[in-house]
């Protein structure tokens, strides 16, 4: 079970905040020459640029265990920030968050240099999770993740000759290869492998996610929600604008209220 | 070992970790290299050719021998080898965060994760450019293998010196942006300004230059252990407590703060 309990997120833009040695350096001569206009034009770029930027507004939802919650909304809608959120990469500004964190499959990057081999990959997500202190052995691990990915011999080949469709593969295999969490944030999906590799990955997550395990899932497809949410929250300007069944959060997506609230 | 055993001890958990840590740094090593014939040999093989090539047009100014029986050779190879070590953790650390945002904002790994791998990153070319190195001043200097022995404590405050420039030469480079600029320049100075290619005695009125410069007295410690086999046991367990409690201190402030650090990404 998670809570959020007025959940608000900030955040800051350094460059406005003023943290900028040139811009600091102009303002000091600035105020040593007696130049008025700099100040001026320093308050007036402030207000226009605020550092401290409104990301999520009052959120207020509760998480079952099972429960399949898809994101809906336009991009900046603060989406991929409640996933942040409700991972444990964010912390609230204002309010909190109670219960469990979810684990984030947000990230697209194999946490190796790209000259690198997928094998060199999977033995990086290997080590950067200390899989070995949780009883998993390496040449287990590595011979799971060659075959659940299915790139063939390109698992040892440098990952820069990889197919965005390969690349999918294996980040999804190495995501989903051991259950860290019960719970998952994932955002946008796993697209833009082939059909076949959308079905392999929709029952590997099905399974993967058990009865227990739940799920916050963002995208901008609905089909893809379908397929594993029965849950829909609307997010827009931040905040969180609906919250039920998602044949219903569709329909309010696509509707007048949506537009007005 | 038994990993039931690794499991329950909290003590033999952080050493498996770390062996990790270093591992991912070596897959660091192993990309840099990816693509050349001579691989992890150029780490070697870079500093002996630029030790040589300065040792011979700088050996013909200084002469080849300084305070006695040290060649000029060894006294420059070591200073070379180990203000690499000092200018990549500066260079290295300073645009650290900024480039590791992808990770920071996308994944719960620890900050202290992060910062252990760039280490032992640096920490592999040191071993192996010094090793080198020493094998070679085996050669030109063989009365000095008596004060290889000496060695560990020296170097171990300077390893840790060099964790704490990289963690707050990046937080600094996430802050102010401007800062990864002026690194370089300022490496370059630091460099210049001390006693490394010269013998610090040809400072003259200028030797407290090198008293103030502090990663030059870090670089001096492990240099002096080696040359002379003399070693400041008190000054070096002082440094060494001291930087080891900030490090823990620091570690600790960044596993509470890693949220706002994320942000500070953003």
């Amino acid at each position: 079970m998670t809570e959020l309990d007025n959940a608000s997120l900030h955040l800051y833009s350094m460059t406005s905040k003023g943290l900028n040695i040139k811009k600091e350096l102009v303002k000091i001569v600035g105020k040593f020459l007696n130049l008025r206009f700099i100040n001026k034009i320093d308050k007036n770029k402030d207000k226009s640029n605020p550092s401290k930027i409104l990301i999520l507004k009052n959120i207020n939802v509760f998480i079952n265990k099972g429960d399949r919650i898809g994101l809906i909304g336009a991009n900046g809608s603060g989406k991929s920030s409640i996933l942040k959120l409700i991972s444990g990469i964010y912390k609230p500004s204002r309010g909190l968050i109670k219960g469990d964190y979810f684990y984030p499959m947000i990230i697209r990057d194999l946490n190796v240099s790209d000259d690198l081999a997928g094998i060199d990959a999977a033995k990086a997500f290997f080590y950067q999770h200390g899989l070995g202190l949780l009883g998993y052995d390496l040449d287990w691990f590595l011979s799971k993740i060659e075959k659940t990915c299915s790139i063939g011999d390109y698992f040892l080949r440098p990952i820069k000759y990889y197919s965005e469709g390969m690349r999918t593969r294996l980040i999804f295999s190495l995501l989903t290869s051991v259950r860290l969490s019960e719970n998952l944030a994932i955002d946008e999906g796993f697209g833009t492998g082939d059909k076949k590799f959308a079905l392999q990955a929709e029952e590997k997550l099905k399974s993967f996610l058990g009865s227990e395990g739940s799920l916050l899932l963002a995208s901008h497809s609905n089909d893809l929600l379908r397929q594993f949410c029965k849950r829909g929250w609307v997010m827009k300007g931040g905040r969180l604008i609906f919250d039920g069944p998602l044949e219903e959060a569709f329909s309010f997506y696509d509707s007048d209220a949506y537009l007005t609230a | 070992m038994n990993k039931s055993k690794i499991q329950k001890s909290k003590f033999l958990r952080l050493l498996y970790q770390l062996q990790n840590y270093w591992k991912l740094g070596w897959l660091d090593n192993k990309a840099r290299y990816a693509k050349t014939y001579l691989g992890e040999v150029w780490i070697a093989l870079s500093v002996i050719l630029l030790s040589t090539f300065l040792g011979i047009v700088y050996g013909d100014i200084f002469g080849s021998t300084i305070d006695g029986d040290i060649k000029y050779f060894s006294y420059l190879a070591l200073g070379i080898t180990l203000w690499n070590c000092i200018a990549d953790s500066m260079a290295l650390g300073s645009r650290f965060i900024i480039e590791s945002a992808n990770q920071i904002l996308n994944t719960t790994y620890s900050l202290k994760s992060l910062f252990l791998r760039k280490f032992f990153y640096i920490c592999q070319n040191l071993f192996i450019g010094l090793t080198s190195i020493l094998l070679v001043i085996l050669i030109v200097n063989t009365e000095l293998i008596g004060n290889y022995i000496q060695l560990f404590l020296p170097l171990l405050v300077f390893l840790v010196f060099n964790l704490l420039i990289i963690i707050y030469f990046s937080l600094i480079g996430c802050l102010i942006r401007d800062f990864a600029e002026i690194v370089p320049l300022v490496t370059t100075i630091i460099f210049l300004g001390s006693p490394i290619l010269y013998p610090a005695s040809r400072l003259d009125n200028f030797a407290w230059i090198a008293k103030v410069n502090i990663p030059y007295r870090v670089l001096d410690l492990v240099r002096t252990a080696i040359l002379t086999g003399e070693v400041n046991y008190l000054e070096c367990f002082f440094i060494l407590i001291a930087g080891l409690v900030l490090l823990l201190f620091t570690f600790s402030y960044l596993e509470r703060n890693r949220t706002k650090i994320a942000l500070w990404c953003d």
